[in-house]
């Protein structure tokens, strides 16, 4: 067995491994808490243990996220057979480790309450009734069997062996079709990499090797294709000490959170992402900087003098920009994403893909040594037949898996008018969504997390999933049904023999044996990518790239429609950890809202929290205004995601659906449908609504601006490597504290008072302090001292850390009107922060946690001592002991204490989640990070039994184990050799608020703003 | 008071005892109404936890902590009258020192209340306690709320004490001219007095020690309670001049308290004859002074805020004045430092009822003071992501309400079943009885 | 004073008149108590001019409460010594304050016993050699003695201007 170990790549401790393996066989036996509703659970002991489970020790099972297509490994920490908490897999090939937030909070859909509990069927009356497997099986098989009709089977995008099962289904059934429906499918970047590359696929983007990265309106640290793997690559390349590199340009109308960390924010019109792509180009080719060919495509007739006005931005700046692009090769462009899917879309591509070319990003930025394939996916266009037939009465029996038409199309397409008159709808759904309310019969799957599957990432990258514990309600694997219900009608031939659906997925793994084994193990099999190539096809100049008319009203504002970072297509709305996580940019939660700029709201004499309708030709959007500094002022923006409407949505009935409202427009190229395509006018409904949001603003006392106080501090790269285009002092430190210079001096940064009333005293900002705080000789004796490291130029604000602390910790989600008042729990949270200077935005990103204060102010004002210093350096909060005097949040300048305000409830089953590792508080008492304490519990505890000390790397807080962007670095500050003891001395280090004298353990690196090229 | 003997004084206060009239049964049921709507509000807070009340981050204080200075301050004039104008022998104090200490004493009962009302875990306020427990853990007596456990219950049990110690003289009194139930209970509170000449020896000397300890108690008391916010780090709070600004404030809160209840005692129980203009001149120059203490310490904090050059100090000072919750620091500008300038004029100092209405801005004001130091401080701190404003509720404003009518019930019962002045000290201040003039 | 004594107990309306029995009786050797409405120094000077011990014992409870009050903190600081704000474990200033307060409570509450201890209350039992005039405005001098003595005393006490005197038997 040793050996085997020694072989494994995964980073792994043995005694998980071992874990790993056992599972292939033990298959997730999970015990205890099988049935829903929970029985009255009396504590009894394990007389006769299951297999796999010590209890109080951890159960890792490797298996995939299937949050959105990405496919990242996951690795699901179970305990006592409950899943608890879900990791990155380190050896997974697309995320390493890391997590996003809505694949984290997959947990939340697993124990969702709100979900099918059992198989139903609808009466007479119209309402569900619960019945039993075998007859809704029966009752499937029947009907199948006789279908009246033609058979359509909706799922959503399936890549691997799940996907070949429901095609081998289909089949077997005959006079029936496959619809293939996912919201975000990228047709319009596949349709556009076919016309511009012959490969209707998406190819490799390599942000490591790229110069200069511009982008076209694609999120890809939210929502575009594999954002964990751009978030992680983007980082490396633009973050930390990689300073040589270019800078990252971003051309949308609005700005995203990918904009956000963008170098400078290029705001265009909606829709004129080719144009202002190809102007760039023209600029290159014309001043003979061109690497790479254009095509055929005579570039002349969008030189920027001729297309900025369209592109509403100047044409010295796009020269500028093109120059910039040219210089620091190799320059990588892309395209895409909801808010640049226009009519335009797929050419808004081949633009971008013309721009990479002639920055020479071809082959080494941009490749197809490595492709993402998305399964057989149909266009929205492509849709419209099979909804015609469905109108014409010639389908009998509608099958829907995995796929929520009835909220996600438009309803223009009339997909709920045509279901209806479908004689037997069936429907697979987890969730009671708006699709699964259409339907006769409901048979719910099993949770992904509580099913058999594989995906297809990557090519060379297919990841397996496994069962982590028993179903959590009485719902059965699709796969399972649909190969019972092809025995009972005799169908069972070819893959549809198999006995069960494992026995299929393990025979298309090539049978069960050591393979199958270490492929569970290492949550599946990873080639390594092989190198590409990628070069532009001829024949492009027939392409005439123009804006799209947008229809609508011609007087009422372009609207632009976003993928929500959060809700993502509306899957993440039923997700309490999602509704509560501020949106990363605008901060607010628990709602849905429409982005204008602060000017037009002054115009339209709106104020934020106003409750208005948008108007389109096909329909009403009533949402709440939200002022919003990034956002061009002749554009409104929303996002997608909210607006449930389906029946028992005790989260996820919020705001309004955007994609309900949209009118069927799609791209002409691709078929897309076309997010980007109307006009929208705007009034106030009047009625009386309000907005929670976290940062706060003019309206609640809170700021988006840090005021000069230097919290969110930045360096501009030509301070770090000077240059000729060294700025002067004052224009740097503005950068470095925020708004205006920290000291008193001239003007009141804080405030901007009149010069008169700044003080004579120009302020000491940083007091003369020693390096260790007052009375640290008591820890001598301690072996360690724990400390955390922030670089703030790595963090892009994607808030993955603020959902696993929650997960790790028990940290209760409060609701909207809570976080309204301001009681929201988070131990950890992105504070975003303004800057601007020569009328430029700058956002900044700041995670702030408990700073585990050397000389704690909140601890010495405790009168029971229910916060003390502990030798190890942690400021230790003890539950019990509190009594509730609230002193310590009070005396806590960084204000990172929650109080439970009320007794918080984990509504059934979502209290299965929660750490048994960790106290769950009750009201009245405080609380707050706690570096993970059982985290470091746990890793001292495998230290001492391998009779060592703990390594560094070995210790990582929950944050930092999901960072996408690795900006978190958690170590012991003892030792001289640990990758925090010398990043604590970096040149970019700075602790916030030094100046209290509170020592802080955590440290922030400063941001590096690069204004101009390297 | 020449017109005054003995006999006339024992007659007058001794009236103030006979059973009460129909009216002050209505204003004590009246007061009850109140105090258990106040108590109502607590119970609920209890059971729902402190979200009932409006705080959140950052304000974790409010209205609790408001009320809880506000009344310890109250509490202060009381000693002041009793202990230390007591020596320095000022003969004006003795006609209203049992009213004033009465005040105290129910004053600081009613703020030894919040400190509980305002914990999280109620039930478990007796962690606060100095008690050897099975966590074998002791309370941080690093921390200003510890030091303020022993500096109010210390305060409460030394005034108390000094309040019951200058009762038993007249509750002998009392006793002679009382009958039945009342007599045994005189009885036994005078502790059988007869007022030989040892027991006025030890009296005396016992009093003096009283006075002494009680003196700087009561500066100690309330510079503690400033502590509570001038040992925090927070801008607004983080001042060394907290301690004497909050004695002078609280001297100041209690004598406006004093003649808000006097001057209706003196118009019912027509008591003109021992409270004289002579009285209300000498409190309105107390009340003058402080006043003018006060205002200093305002305009002190302003200027260390604009010279010390401290930013976040200079924010939250200009917040203060010109921010969200600048109108009730203007309130309290207006009542502590402007209203109180007419004192200056002798004639309003010796107008009763101007000084009963001066007397009431002087309550609000005090009240305002410290709302505006706690809830405004906490509300603009260091970090602008958290700033937010604290929205009151019914259960805050219902308990703080309710607080004023639990000191209002004791302080009724004391009219009227204690005598509410002290027979004993104003006869001493009486020409004694002599039959032939003193040969000088 | 749990049995009851005799004596012989004079009303005076008049300072000066008692202060003249009392000095006539001091003539006699007599031992005698003085019973007043309001303290009055006079008489005070007049009868004894010791000092009362009572100061003294709340010097010594100040003394001990302080220590005590320290010893609390620092003791209870010692025995699981807990850092906080890197504050010394004896952090002697913020003990200051608890020392205080206790030299204070302790101080007090010794006067207080002081006080009633050597006063000799509570006596509940009121009657013997007292009027209760005298809480109103007569000044009372009870001079405990036998029958057989009454009568001088009585002549005593009524030739300085008793305005009224009588013999309470035991």
């Amino acid at each position: 067995m040793s050996d085997e170990i020694n072989e494994q790549p995964l980073p792994l401790r043995r005694r998980e491994f071992l874990k790993l393996v056992g599972v292939a066989t033990a298959a997730g036996a999970g015990a205890g808490c099988l049935e829903f509703p929970p029985p009255n659970e009396l504590i009894q002991p394990y007389v006769t243990a299951p297999e796999n489970i010590i209890p109080g020790v951890a159960t890792y099972y490797a298996s995939t996220c299937r949050e959105c297509p990405a496919a990242c490994g996951l690795h699901v920490k179970t305990r006592e057979g409950r899943a608890i908490k879900l990791e990155g897999n380190p050896a997974h090939p697309v995320n390493l480790g890391s997590l996003c937030a809505r694949g984290q909070s997959a947990l939340q859909g697993l124990y969702n309450p709100d979900r099918h509990a059992s198989p139903k069927q609808r009466q007479a009356d119209g309402t569900f009734k619960e019945i039993t497997w075998e007859e809704a099986e029966k009752l499937l098989a029947e009907k199948l069997a006789a279908p009246g009709g033609a058979i359509q089977f909706w799922t959503g995008q399936e890549t691997g062996t799940r996907a070949a099962l429901y095609d081998a289904f289909v089949g077997a059934l005959g006079s029936a079709e496959r619809v293939v429906h996912e919201p975000f499918a990228w047709e319009a970047l596949r349709e556009g990499n076919r016309l511009a590359f012959g490969r209707a696929e998406i190819p490799t983007y390599d942000f490591a090797a790229a110069g200069s990265v511009f982008t076209f309106g694609a999120d890809f640290l939210e929502t575009w294709i594999s954002p964990v793997e751009y978030a992680r690559t983007f980082a490396a390349r633009h973050g930390g000490d990689k300073l040589e590199l270019g800078r990252l340009i971003t051309f949308e109308p609005r700005l995203s959170l990918t904009g956000s960390n963008a170098d400078e924010w290029v705001a265009i019109k909606p829709g004129t992402e080719a144009l202002a792509a190809l102007a760039m180009a023209q600029v290159i080719v014309a001043e003979g900087l061109a690497r790479g060919s254009t095509g055929g495509l005579d570039l002349t007739p969008y030189a920027p003098a001729n297309v900025a006005e369209q592109v509403g931005v100047p044409a010295d700046v796009l020269g500028r920009l093109a120059r910039e692009f040219a210089a620091n090769g190799p320059g990588l462009a892309i395209a895409g994403g909801i808010a640049a899917q226009s009519a335009r879309a797929t050419h808004a591509v081949v633009a971008a893909n013309i721009l990479t070319s002639v920055g020479g990003g071809l082959g080494t930025a941009l490749h197809f040594g490595r492709t993402l394939d998305l399964g057989r996916t149909q266009s929205t266009r492509e849709l419209v037949p099979a909804i015609e037939r469905m109108n014409g009465g010639t389908v009998g029996v509608l099958l829907v898996h995995g796929t929520n038409p009835a909220y996600s199309l438009p309803g223009a397409l009339g997909f709920e008018t045509a279901a209806k008159k479908v004689a037997f709808k069936v429907s697979f759904s987890i969730d009671p969504d708006e699709t699964s309310q259409l339907c006769d019969l409901i048979l719910p799957d099993n949770h992904p997390l509580e099913s058999w599957g594989d995906a297809q990432a990557w090519t060379g990258v297919r990841s397996l999933l496994q069962p982590a514990m028993r179903p959590v309600f009485r719902t059965k694997s699709t796969p399972d049904v649909l190969l019972a219900a092809a025995k009972t009608l005799g169908k069972a031939q070819g893959m549809l023999a198999a006995a069960t659906w494992r026995d299929a997925l393990t025979a298309a793994w090539g049978g069960p044996g050591a393979a199958w084994d270490a492929a569970l193990a290492a949550g599946g099999s990873f080639a390594a990518p092989a190198p590409g190539t990628a070069t532009l096809a001829g024949g492009l100049g027939s392409l005439a790239f123009t804006a799209p008319e947008l229809g609508g009203d011609a007087a009422g504002t372009p609207l632009v429609v976003y993928a929500s970072p959060n809700m993502y297509d509306g899957r993440g709305a039923n997700k309490p950890w999602l509704q509560e996580l501020p949106d990363p940019v605008t901060k607010v939660v628990w709602d849905h809202w429409v982005e204008i700029h602060p000017d037009t709201m002054k115009q339209l004499g709106l104020k934020r929290g106003d409750h208005v309708a948008l108007k389109t030709p096909t329909g009403t959007l009533e949402t709440a205004a939200y002022d919003y500094i990034g956002i061009r002022p002749d554009v409104f923006a929303v996002g997608t995601g909210q607006g449930h409407t389906a029946v028992g949505g005790r989260y996820w009935k919020r705001g309004g659906n955007v994609a309900g409202f949209l009118p069927a427009t799609y791209d002409e190229a691709s078929g897309a449908l076309a997010y980007v395509a109307v006009r929208t006018s705007l009034n106030k409904t009047g009625k009386k609504y309000k907005l929670a949001y976290l940062g706060g603003d003019p309206y609640t006392g809170g700021q988006s601006r840090q005021m000069g106080r230097g919290i969110a501090q930045a360096i501009p790269l030509t301070e770090l490597r000077p240059t000729e285009h060294t700025e002067d002092k004052r224009e740097s430190h503005m950068s470095e504290h925020g708004d205006v210079e920290h000291a008193g001096g001239h003007g009141d940064p804080m405030l901007h008072l009149p010069g008169f009333i700044g003080s004579p005293v120009p302020a000491d900002p940083i007091a003369h302090a020693a390096k260790e705080a007052p009375n640290s000789a008591y820890a001598k004796h301690a072996k360690y001292k724990w400390g955390m490291v922030i670089d703030l130029n790595s963090c892009n604000g994607c808030q993955a850390c603020v959902v696993a602390c929650s997960a790790e910790n028990n940290v209760a989600f409060v609701g909207k009107e809570q976080v309204d008042k301001g009681r929201e729990m988070m131990w950890l949270r992105i504070e975003r922060y303004y800057e601007e200077h020569d009328g430029k935005l700058e956002v900044r990103h700041v995670p702030v946690m408990c700073q585990h204060c050397g000389a704690a102010p909140c601890e010495s004002v405790c009168p029971v001592y229910a916060t003390y210093h502990n030798p190890e350096g942690l400021n230790a909060m003890i539950y019990n002991r509190c009594v509730g005097t609230r002193y310590c949040s009070n005396n806590c300048p960084y204000k990172v204490r929650a109080f439970n305000w009320f007794h918080y409830d984990f509504p059934v089953p979502l209290n299965w989640q929660l750490n048994p590792d960790v106290t769950v508080r009750d009201k009245g008492v405080m609380e707050k990070c706690s570096f993970c304490v059982q985290r470091i519990r746990d890793a001292k505890d495998h230290a001492k039994d391998e009779a060592r000390d703990v390594r560094d790397g070995e210790m990582v807080t929950a944050c930092q184990q999901t960072c996408p962007a690795r900006a978190i670095v958690f170590g012991d500050l003892k030792d001289p050799e640990s990758r925090v003891t010398k990043l604590v001395e970096h040149e970019r280090g700075y602790k916030i608020f030094e100046e209290i004298n509170t020592y802080p353990a955590v440290t922030y690196l400063k941001k590096v703003t690069r204004d101009v090229p390297v | 008071m020449s017109t005054l003997t003995y006999k006339k004084v024992n007659e007058d206060f001794l009236s103030l005892l006979r059973n009460p009239t129909k009216a002050w049964y209505v204003l004590f049921v009246l007061d009850l109404l109140v105090l258990a709507f106040g108590a109502a509000c607590w119970i609920y807070q209890i059971q729902t936890g402190m979200g009932a009340a409006g705080k959140m981050r950052p304000v974790m204080w409010a209205l609790y902590i408001t009320d809880f200075v506000f009344w310890v301050g109250i509490g202060h004039a009381g000693t002041l009258i009793s202990a230390v104008l007591f020596l320095f022998r000022s003969r004006f104090r003795n006609a209203i020192y049992r009213t004033a200490e009465g005040m105290t004493v129910f004053a600081v009962m009613t703020a030894g209340l919040f400190p509980l009302i305002h914990l999280g875990r109620v039930w478990f306020f007796y962690w606060l306690l100095p008690y050897p427990n099975q966590r074998g853990l002791w309370p941080n007596f690093r921390s200003p709320l510890e030091w303020d456990v022993f500096a109010v219950s210390t305060y409460l049990t030394i005034s108390s004490v000094f309040f019951f110690v200058g009762l038993i003289p007249d509750l002998a009194v009392a006793r002679e001219s009382a009958t039945g139930l009342r007599k045994k209970i005189y009885t036994l509170a005078s502790l059988g007095w007869r007022g030989t000449n040892t027991q006025w020896k030890h009296y005396n000397n016992a009093y003096i020690y009283f006075a002494a300890l009680a003196t700087p108690l009561v500066f100690s008391v309330h510079s503690v309670v400033s502590w509570d916010f001038a040992m925090s780090v927070n801008p607004g709070w983080h001042g060394t001049i907290f301690a004497p600004y909050f004695v002078a404030g609280a001297i100041f809160s209690g004598i406006g308290m004093v003649i808000t209840l006097m001057v209706p005692m003196r118009k019912i129980f027509g008591l003109e004859k021992y409270l004289t203009d002579w009285h209300f001149d000498s409190m309105g120059k107390i009340l003058l002074f402080t006043s003018l203490i006060v205002t200093y310490a305002y305009a002190t904090e302003m200027f260390m805020a604009w010279y010390s050059g401290n930013p976040f100090e200079k924010s939250v000072f200009w917040d203060r004045a010109f921010g969200p919750l600048g109108w009730a620091y203007w309130v309290m500008v207006l009542c502590n430092c402007l209203i109180p300038l007419l004192c200056i004029k002798k004639t309003v100092r010796t107008n009763v009822w101007g000084m009963f209405i001066i007397s009431i801005f002087v309550n609000i004001g005090m009240w305002f003071e410290r709302f505006v130091i706690i809830v405004q401080s906490l509300s603009h701190n260091f970090d602008p992501w958290v700033w937010r404003q604290y929205h009151p509720t019914l259960v805050d404003v219902g308990i703080s309400i309710g607080s004023f009518a639990w000191f209002g019930m004791f302080f009724l019962l004391f009219i009227k079943f204690l005598p509410a002045m002290a027979i004993v000290e104003i006869k001493e201040i009486l020409p004694v009885p002599r039959k032939k003039a003193r040969a000088a | 004073m749990s049995k009851k004594m005799s004596g012989v107990l004079a009303v005076f309306e008049h300072v000066d008149t008692t202060i003249d029995a009392i000095r006539a009786l001091k003539q006699d050797k007599r031992k005698m108590t003085v019973i007043t409405p309001v303290p009055n120094h006079e008489i005070a000077d007049e009868i004894d001019d010791t000092q009362s011990p009572v100061r003294l014992c709340t010097f010594v409870g100040g003394l001990v409460g302080g220590i005590l009050g320290f010893t609390l903190c620092a003791w209870t600081s010692l025995d699981w010594p807990l850092i906080t704000n890197g504050k010394e474990i004896l952090s002697i200033p913020p003990f200051m304050i608890i020392t205080f307060e206790c030299t204070v409570l302790i101080g007090g509450l010794t006067n207080l016993v002081a006080m009633l201890f050597f006063s000799g209350l509570p006596n509940l039992n009121v009657t013997e050699g007292f009027d209760p005039r005298f809480t109103v405005d007569r000044f009372g001098i009870w001079v405990p003695c036998g029958k057989d003595e009454a009568e001088g005393v009585a002549g005593v006490l009524r030739s300085h201007g008793a305005e009224e005197v009588r013999f309470d038997a035991a």
